[in-house]
């Protein structure tokens, strides 16, 4: 009986597995395939040759990247949008969310400020009105402009303060007894106990500045003020037939000489690589953080 | 000729829709093109007389030297001026230590001029320069000047943020670009015009652009022993015989028929792959608006022979005669340049590109162009373009608007290499040469001038000169660069593209447009009408989204008759009503 | 006095934040007061004339309302179901391996196209499903002819609710993942000692498990209902398939800002707003009186 059972069950695990496997090969192979087209040699991808293995290995495209010094700039202006933003949405997370995890017996008006937050997050005015705000402030072209408006990560706020919340009640009254103030409570308390959750809400906040491209383009003056997505965008966005038309046979050969597959594909990799360096350090985070920040049971 | 209403601005209706153009080799000059070529000279300043050598023209060139107007045109201020600029980034890479607002050209343009140029923003790409643009305009914010297409024109002068540059014009524009406006027979500002005050100066769009032609690879052709295509079914059988017979000789059946573009038309300027040329050889015009029957105006992608044209069209798509894949491209010279197909329609300049880069992945790519398909009499009919489509334009408050203009004569004059400055001229050459740029790139304004004749008339003094009929050392500086091209060319065929390039433009496109008798028809508006403001958008959303449907077959060829009811329902009719009051000028 | 009080710093704390929304997101309202106003750039938002609701009427008029409207709400939801159920499912199935680092691994990568751009993953996209691509060489395989995925109204939609998917599915098992560590394993045991099948510690012990959760990011889904995710679909869609994929916020933005209808553009985005902020208020009540759950 029992060893049926588990011929039975060994099936049943392994088939499982194979299914879960070819799932993650789905996940893989765009990104694979994307890789393979970088390494190969440029006719061969232009011709869709190749799949997940590159056809005549080269590194042509990775040294043609390096020679874009443009697309440098971009990447350090991405690299200085992710360090301002991020600490920004570091110390406003965690004092917003602080402050809101406490009812509203403790801080009147809470209710009032969270139903603010939940408000702003939905309402929007669209692109115009925004534009002419963040203009009027005499933010366009400069670096704030793509930090300072998104200084409140809503959603994050959310999660780290239902965080703060599943906390034990008692952990706080006890400090507040021994006549510890709402800073230090905060600071050296909540913090520490909070990390999964902190560095989640913090990863999020990293991966949201390292991947807008819409704000950098309409706010950002110059070519080389565009955050590297923007520029990436810029690369690959088709040209308008309309706009085709306004131009003379040299400017439109030269437009459309810059695109190739290769190329592409390599700018793609490269700009994944910061991504890819910080995400296995905080994924062991973020699974216990958001998981506690989302769903009390 | 133009005719303006006080309310609705920019109307310019041609009084005829259409136009017999006898281009033959006679070279007469027919009476629409009288007047046309007033030579510019530049006498006055530097001495050098440029004559007008087309044997064409003979009489008709009108040369002037009017030296005090010339003297405000170049003249340098004393005290620095600046001017903000909306600038378009080109592709070019730029030599180390120059950028985009300190490059030669621009320090030359500065030199000459002593306006410092600033660059109130950039933008890469079109969309996102158009988009700059709106920004700049929703937000009361201009630049001091910019470039701006015909819907901003529209927007900014009935807000009234620009500034009247009717009187700033007549005192500093330039003999050159006067002379290039006047052969338009005034059509070009007669555009920016309003209430007859000139609110923008407009580019001079080249007439040649207008007709597509068929281009297809001879040395097909020749392998698979067949004719050029005269008419739709032809060309449809020759498509066939491109795809079954491996014209390309490779054993693999990977060649395609006729290419094609999403656009399916683009109705004035065409680009390569649209099916312009296929509707007008069944007298359709889509996107221009003409004159029926019975002479009332209408709007040609609605009348009944566009149903043929694209029931032809569904079928040769359905056939596998069109690349199934046309509509989804990024770039619709994909399959040309990989060198997949051998027919494929565009303008005269094709070999500038994308035929260049197709060439230089296959040197034994032969291609050739043809005026075809004709239409049931044996004709060639095209539509044509509007003679401009985009304006400069000066912020209203911005105390120097004569800087914009006097930066418009200084690059016009660099651009038709009549700059006086030789040596510094020779510097800015040389300089594109070593970092491969093109220097027209870095003018303040992507707005170029041209004679509106002038790719037919090049076209026939270079071949004059190559038959040892004329002296090339009599041509202006543009047409002696496309000769001097040409011989090199002629020595060594294909082994220098960029002499290829312009060689063959002029040589297969020019040569078609120049030869070839051609029924020209011209769309009688333009512009915007007040309802078109709002409900133009979603109209061409339907005809665009219609017309691609039925080729591809989406929608069976009968939809088109629901599409026009639809049309006119939709403000479609409103428009029509506006547009015939206009022409007609009530 | 003040210093004293603990819900004075409590204030303190939330100032800074209140202060950036308050320039950043109440002041762009002002702005879209044009909505109301036949908007013109110079006289600005104080010197232009109302006209009270006649955006609003006009966007009703307009064809293309409906259309966008429907396609919104149409992904949106689409993909709401869709990433309830699969991530549902996947985390079932990753419950059940016991290797350990089999697990991790499969962790690893799944949750990594989350994180990846949609600039990015659009033209990954377009390579993998164009007429030459993986796809198609997929398809291909079964003896299928080459699709056009990228023109077809019909497989477009499908391919932003899969690419959807795709991307958010294992991040969205990690929720799941957590319910399922939280069954009491006593459970479990019970449940063999009765002699119950895998199948049936399945639907008797693990899904009840995991329905609170269900339910509950259902709720919280709600406030999706109007978000079809601007950024994919800017980066994937083109003209032939608007008719399908268009959705409110790329209409905005090509009316606002290629066409020039400011007010019109404004009008349509603050109805988006307006309908997403119920449906928030909705699904808090919602959570909170049947879940006892409070959201925020």
């Amino acid at each position: 009986m029992v060893g049926r059972n588990n011929i039975q069950n060994r099936i049943i695990d392994q088939s499982i597995l194979v299914v879960l496997v070819v799932i993650t090969l789905a996940c893989l192979i765009p990104l694979l395939h994307t890789v393979a087209v970088s390494f190969s040699d440029k006719s061969a991808a232009d011709a869709g040759r190749v799949l997940l293995t590159p056809i005549k290995p080269t590194l042509a495209s990775y040294s043609k990247v390096l020679d874009d010094s443009l697309f440098f700039t971009a990447f350090f202006i991405s690299i200085k949008r992710v360090l301002l933003g991020g600490l920004l949405n570091f110390v406003i997370t965690i004092m917003m969310a602080y402050a809101l995890s406490k009812d509203a017996k403790q801080f009147p008006l809470r209710n009032v400020y969270m139903w603010f937050l939940v408000f702003t997050m939905m309402f929007s005015g669209g692109i115009v009105p925004w534009f002419m705000t963040v203009k009027s402030y005499g933010l366009l072209d400069s670096i704030w402009a793509l930090v300072l408006p998104h200084a409140v990560q809503t959603f994050n706020v959310i999660l780290l303060m239902n965080f703060f919340r599943n906390l034990p009640k008692e952990l706080s009254e006890a400090a507040e007894i021994d006549g510890a103030g709402p800073w230090y409570t905060m600071i050296r308390l909540y913090v520490p106990l909070s990390l999964p959750a902190i560095a989640t809400v913090t990863l999020f906040s990293i991966v949201f500045h390292w991947n807008s491209f819409f704000d950098g383009l309409i706010l950002m003056n110059k070519q080389d003020h565009y955050p590297l997505q923007t520029y990436i965008q810029t690369l690959v966005a088709q040209l308008s037939a309309q706009a085709m038309t306004a131009m003379t046979p040299e400017q439109l050969a030269e437009a459309m000489a810059v695109s190739n597959r290769t190329f592409g594909a390599a700018k793609i990799i490269v700009s994944m690589i910061p991504i890819l360096v910080i995400y296995p350090f905080l994924q062991r985070f973020f699974i216990h953080g958001i998981t506690l920040g989302s769903v009390k049971e | 000729m133009a005719n303006y209403r006080s309310s609705k601005w920019m109307a310019a209706p041609i009084a005829l829709a259409v136009l017999l153009s006898a281009c033959g080799s006679g070279g007469d000059s027919d009476a629409g093109d009288s007047g046309k070529s007033s030579t510019s000279s530049d006498a006055g300043d530097s001495g050098k007389t440029t004559t007008s050598s087309d044997a064409g023209d003979k009489g008709t060139t009108t040369t002037s030297s009017d030296a005090k107007g010339d003297t405000l045109a170049y003249e340098k201020y004393s005290e620095p001026v600046s001017i903000s600029v909306g600038f378009k980034i080109p592709d070019d890479k730029l030599g180390a230590g120059d950028t985009n607002d300190n490059n030669p050209v621009s320090r030359y343009l500065e030199s000459i001029s002593n306006i410092k140029v600033t660059h109130a923003w950039e933008a890469k790409g079109d969309d996102a320069f158009k988009q700059k643009v709106n920004l700049a305009i929703a937000s009361n914010d201009l630049p001091d000047a910019m470039v701006v297409d015909r819907n901003q024109l529209r927007k900014l002068i009935d807000n009234d943020m620009i500034e009247d540059l009717t009187d700033v014009y007549a005192k500093y524009g330039s003999e050159l670009v006067r002379a290039m406006y006047d052969s338009t027979q005034g059509l070009a500002l007669a555009d920016a015009t309003v209430d007859g005050r000139l609110y923008g100066l407009p580019n001079v769009a080249i007439e040649a652009d207008a007709p597509s032609l068929l281009w297809i690879r001879q040395d097909w052709l020749d392998k698979l022993n067949l004719q050029a295509p005269k008419t739709v079914d032809e060309l449809a059988a020759v498509a066939k015989a491109f795809i079954e017979q491996d014209p390309d000789g490779n054993g693999k059946k990977d060649t395609l028929g006729l290419t094609g573009d999403k656009q399916v038309v683009y109705g004035q300027k065409p680009n390569p792959n649209g099916f312009d040329s296929i509707f007008s050889s069944y007298h359709a015009f889509p996107k221009n608006w003409i004159k029926d029957k019975d002479g009332n105006v209408v709007y040609g992608s609605i009348t009944p022979e566009n149903k043929d044209a694209l029931a032809k069209l569904a079928e040769m798509y359905k056939g596998g005669l069109i690349d199934p894949q046309f509509a989804l491209y990024k770039e619709t010279q994909e399959p040309i340049v990989a060198n997949k197909t051998g027919m494929f329609f565009g303008p005269w300049w094709m070999p500038y590109w994308p035929l260049a880069d197709a060439v230089a992945n296959d040197t034994k790519a032969e291609w050739k162009a043809y005026a075809a398909p004709l239409d049931k009499d044996g004709k060639f009919v095209t539509h044509m373009a509007p003679v401009t489509d985009r304006y400069l334009v000066v912020r209203k408050g911005y105390k120097n608007p004569e800087a914009a203009v006097k930066l418009l004569n200084a690059f016009t004059r660099i651009e038709r290499r009549q700059d006086p400055n030789k040596d510094e001229m020779k510097k800015l050459d040389d300089y594109a040469t070593a970092n491969t740029v093109q220097n027209r790139n870095y003018y303040p304004f992507d707005l170029l001038l041209d004679y509106s004749d002038a790719v037919v008339k090049r076209y026939k003094d270079v071949q004059a000169a190559l038959k040892g009929e004329l002296d090339p050392a009599t041509f202006d500086p543009d047409t002696k660069q496309v000769y001097d091209y040409s011989v090199i060319e002629k020595e060594n065929p294909k082994k220098n593209m960029d002499a290829w390039k312009p060689a063959k433009a002029y040589e297969l496109g020019g040569g078609i447009l120049a030869n070839t008798d051609m029924e020209k028809v011209y769309s009688l508006f333009y512009g915007t009408t007040k309802t078109m403001e709002t409900k133009w958008t979603s109209l061409q959303k339907l005809e665009n989204e219609t017309f691609l449907k039925i080729i591809v077959g989406d929608l069976p060829v009968d939809a088109f008759d629901s599409f026009v009811s639809d049309w006119k329902k939709l403000g479609g009719d409103q428009i029509t009503k506006e547009v015939s009051d206009i022409v007609s000028g009530n | 006095m003040l210093w004293r009080k603990r819900s004075f710093h409590y204030h303190l704390m939330v100032w800074p934040g209140i202060v950036f929304l308050i320039l950043f997101s109440l002041v762009p309202m002002f702005y879209s007061l044009m909505a109301f106003q036949d908007f013109r750039p110079r006289r600005g938002i104080t010197g232009s004339d109302w006209v009270g609701f006649e955006n609003f009427k006009y966007m009703f008029e307009l064809p293309d309302s409906r259309t966008i409207f429907f396609n919104t709400i149409f992904l949106a939801v689409m993909k709401i179901i869709a990433n309830l159920i699969v991530p549902l499912v996947f985390a079932l199935l990753l419950n059940e391996v016991r290797v350990r680092f089999m697990r991790r691994w499969i962790q690893t990568i799944v949750y990594l196209p989350h994180f990846l751009s949609w600039v990015l993953l659009a033209t990954v996209f377009f390579d993998v499903f164009s007429l030459d691509g993986i796809m198609n060489k997929l398809f291909g395989l079964f003896g299928v002819d080459p699709i056009l995925f990228y023109q077809s109204n019909k497989w477009f939609p499908a391919i932003i609710i899969s690419t959807d998917v795709w991307k958010e599915f294992g991040f969205g098992a990690i929720v799941y993942l957590a319910a399922l560590t939280g069954i009491n394993p006593v459970l479990y045991e019970a449940a063999e000692i009765d002699g119950a099948s895998r199948f049936r510690q399945l639907i008797h012990v693990t899904i009840p498990g995991v329905k609170t959760t269900v339910i509950l990011l259902a709720t919280l889904a709600l406030g999706n209902v109007m978000n079809a995710n601007f950024d994919q679909i800017f980066n994937m869609y083109n003209p032939l398939v608007y008719q399908s994929s268009d959705i409110i916020d790329t209409y905005v933005y090509r009316v606002g800002l290629n066409d020039l209808q400011y007010s019109l553009a404004t009008a349509v985005g603050l109805l988006k707003s307006v309908v997403s902020f119920v449906l928030v208020t909705v699904s808090y009540v919602l959570a909170s009186r049947f879940a006892n759950y409070r959201i925020f």
